[in-house]
């Protein structure tokens, strides 16, 4: 009986101990203590710690606010386009996978050129250098030994131009495939509808 | 009128579970709440099961729901009657002025319990729809088959990163729900998240009670729920603890089963044990193999113990099996999604990797490095804790199933992490294995504390 009551203090404890790390860790409390730092240094700021500024952490709920009820105007019964500039693998597979889940029952395919294209860009200046023709669009092409084309990595390298390009979604899964992108300068993206907040709704020409 | 809808439909859903359990896992004032818990719980595998066949047929609307889910419920009133004794297992008494509610049995439980609730809430307010693979999978789902009744099929139509091929329980569940109040709230899939979340440690506290002292199913529940990792897995809204509920329910069966010395249980039980298992394969794909991991273990325990009746008892449980994995069975013969394995990779690919033996001792270490890591090292603590409290080791029959199932467990995982998986293993393993062990950890606290403590011969099967 004394052992299972050690037994029994050890694990608390330890749990507690986990607990405590778990909370130290966590982007709630961070937003808190962070906000109070932020606070402090701009002392004219009026801007309160609310707990409606907590969803602002995760990115899904921006995301639902920018497409809520798009997928009303949509035709379901053909998939849509996905075109980005945003940089990084996981920010940009994350945006893809939040959209579709926003867009639901619409289906998002990546690989689709040919109808109509959401354009999820970072802000409204993207969508200007668009306007300006000031960009340079990346095609997505699957294939297993082709190495002509550029890769991924190689866009990320491309600093000097804006790069609008379909994110690759296989990073982490098809290991045994190459997704390469080709970017040719005939191809010529049309905006259709300005959405608000650097979404948009275009299509994209002279694919061959 | 919505809400009223509503309240019959999870009603509905109550007296479905109700009818089925009959009280069977807990007498009848033994444990009110945990009773309600277990009720509801098997409400939703019917309920969920019914709307994905009503998608199938019809257009759906909340009192079309409720008109065919009233109508199941006479079938299933009208068989209860019946001396179906293996399928409806005890009288159905329900008496509201019984109802004792034993929230102070244990401090402790519920003081962590209440911890991770506040903690639940403020995570579920920042994050309503879950983390990614929950969005991905499971709230996704939900929307498809609530949203629109022609093409929520496209939900099978998606490209591989969303995994169109998982079970509907979650997401069937949460879209009747929105259907019954004909709109859509995340604090449905919270609700539902949060009723296994607080659910799973009483029942679990309540069944291991039955057969060992009240400080060792202190202990048990305490391993189960202390480290952030269980609550960590119900905030993010994935379909694990779900999983883990009914795989423990089935084991804990079994195990029951197995207490008896005498070789005389009843076969028609071992229909109910395949009906549990199989409702693991409506919730998530590892149910096939998990279902696979009991079958193999009864078998090698019948033949051990030279079991009476023993092709009968097999069959009633695959038989049992195959009654709950009809919901399934119909969603991959309606819907064949291009399996992940075909897409990805060849034989020859395969055999590549495998025959570089660099590759399959990286995949080996990776595997029992994130076993050790698991849960903030509570198997370590569980293991250490076995030996601090000293062995009581017989080769007695429930001792035998129990470890044969775990080792099972970790020899078709080895084998699924270095034959099948269509992901790099080592990245797979470090992704995945910590869930699917979260799913197998109430029964390696049940093995580990069965080779302990004196069990009580007072089995209530």
């Amino acid at each position: 009986m004394k052992k299972e009551k050690i037994l029994l203090t050890i694990i608390i404890s330890l749990s507690i101990i986990f607990l405590i790390q778990w909370i130290g860790h966590s982007k709630f409390t961070n937003f808190f203590i962070n906000k109070e730092i932020y606070t402090l240094k701009k002392v004219n700021d009026n801007k309160s710690i609310s707990i409606k500024n907590i969803k602002t952490l995760d990115k899904i709920n921006l995301i639902e606010e920018r497409f809520k009820n798009l997928y009303k105007t949509i035709d379901l019964s053909t998939s849509i386009g996905y075109l980005t500039d945003l940089k990084g693998r996981y920010d940009s597979v994350t945006n893809f996978q939040y959209i579709q889940y926003t867009l639901s029952p619409a289906i998002l395919d990546e690989t689709n050129y040919d109808g109509l294209i959401l354009g999820n860009f970072s802000d409204e200046k993207v969508i200007n250098e668009i306007k300006k023709k000031n960009y340079v669009f990346c095609k997505k092409k699957i294939n297993k030994n082709n190495n002509s084309y550029l890769t991924m990595d190689d866009l990320y390298k491309i600093n000097n131009k804006l790069v609008i390009y379909s994110p690759k979604l296989s990073n982490t899964q098809g290991y045994f495939y190459n997704e390469t992108y080709d970017c040719n300068e005939n191809y010529k993206i049309f905006i259709l509808e300005e959405l608000g907040n650097g979404a948009v709704f275009l299509k994209v020409e002279n694919l061959n | 009128m919505n809400f009223l809808i509503t309240f019959s439909g999870l009603f509905i859903n109550y007296i479905l579970g109700c009818l089925f359990c009959k009280n069977f896992f807990f007498k009848k004032n033994e444990a009110i709440l945990e009773n309600f818990f277990i009720n509801n719980f098997f409400g939703f595998f019917f309920t969920s099961s019914i709307y994905f066949f009503l998608l199938l047929t019809f257009n759906i609307s909340a009192l079309k729901i409720l008109l065919i889910e009233l109508f199941f419920l006479i079938i299933f009133l009208y068989y209860s009657k019946l001396p179906f004794k293996y399928f409806f297992l005890d009288k159905f008494k329900f008496n509201l002025k019984k109802i004792r509610i034993n929230f102070f049995e244990n401090k402790i439980i519920y003081f962590f319990l209440a911890i991770y609730s506040f903690i639940f809430f403020f995570r579920n307010i920042k994050s309503p729809h879950g983390e990614i693979d929950a969005i991905n999978h499971w709230g996704r789902g939900a929307r498809f088959l609530f949203r629109d009744s022609e093409f929520w099929t496209n939900n099978f139509d998606l490209r591989f990163l969303f995994q169109t091929d998982y079970p509907l329980f979650i997401q069937s569940t949460v879209s009747r729900i929105w259907s019954l109040l004909n709109f859509e709230t995340q604090l449905v899939p919270i609700i539902i998240h949060y009723l296994f979340f607080l659910g799973f440690p009483l029942i679990f506290y309540k069944l291991i009670k039955k057969i060992f002292s009240h400080n060792i199913s202190l202990i048990s529940t305490l391993f189960l729920i202390c480290f952030p990792f269980y609550s960590q897995v119900a905030m993010s809204h994935y379909a694990d603890i779900q999983m883990s509920f009914f795989m423990f329910l089935s084991v804990f069966f079994a195990f029951n089963l197995f207490i008896k010395e005498k070789n005389n249980t009843n076969p028609n039980l071992f229909f109910f044990l395949g009906f549990l298992t199989g409702i693991t394969t409506w919730i998530k794909n590892e149910g096939i193999l998990f279902s696979f991991i009991i079958f193999l273990s009864l078998i090698f325990v019948f033949f051990l113990y030279k079991e009476k009746f023993f092709f009968k008892k097999i069959f009633y449980s695959i038989f049992g099996f195959f009654i709950s994995f009809i919901p399934h069975l119909s969603l991959s013969y309606f819907f064949i999604t291009k399996t992940q394995i075909l897409r990805f990779q060849t034989i020859s690919d395969k055999i590549n990797f495998i025959s570089d033996y660099q590759n399959v001792l990286d995949v080996l270490k990776c595997f029992f490095m994130e076993m050790i890591k698991f849960n903030n090292y509570s198997l370590i603590l569980l293991i250490s804790s076995i030996y601090f409290l000293g062995f009581q080791f017989k080769m007695k029959k429930h001792i035998v199933f129990i470890f044969s199932i775990l080792f099972i467990f970790l020899l078709s995982y080895i084998f699924f992490y270095i034959f099948l998986t269509p992901f790099d293993p080592v990245f797979h393993i470090k992704t995945s294995l910590n869930r699917i062990l979260l799913q197998y950890h109430p029964i390696i606290i049940l093995a580990f504390f069965s080779l302990h403590t004196k069990i009580k011969i007072k089995n209530k099967f």
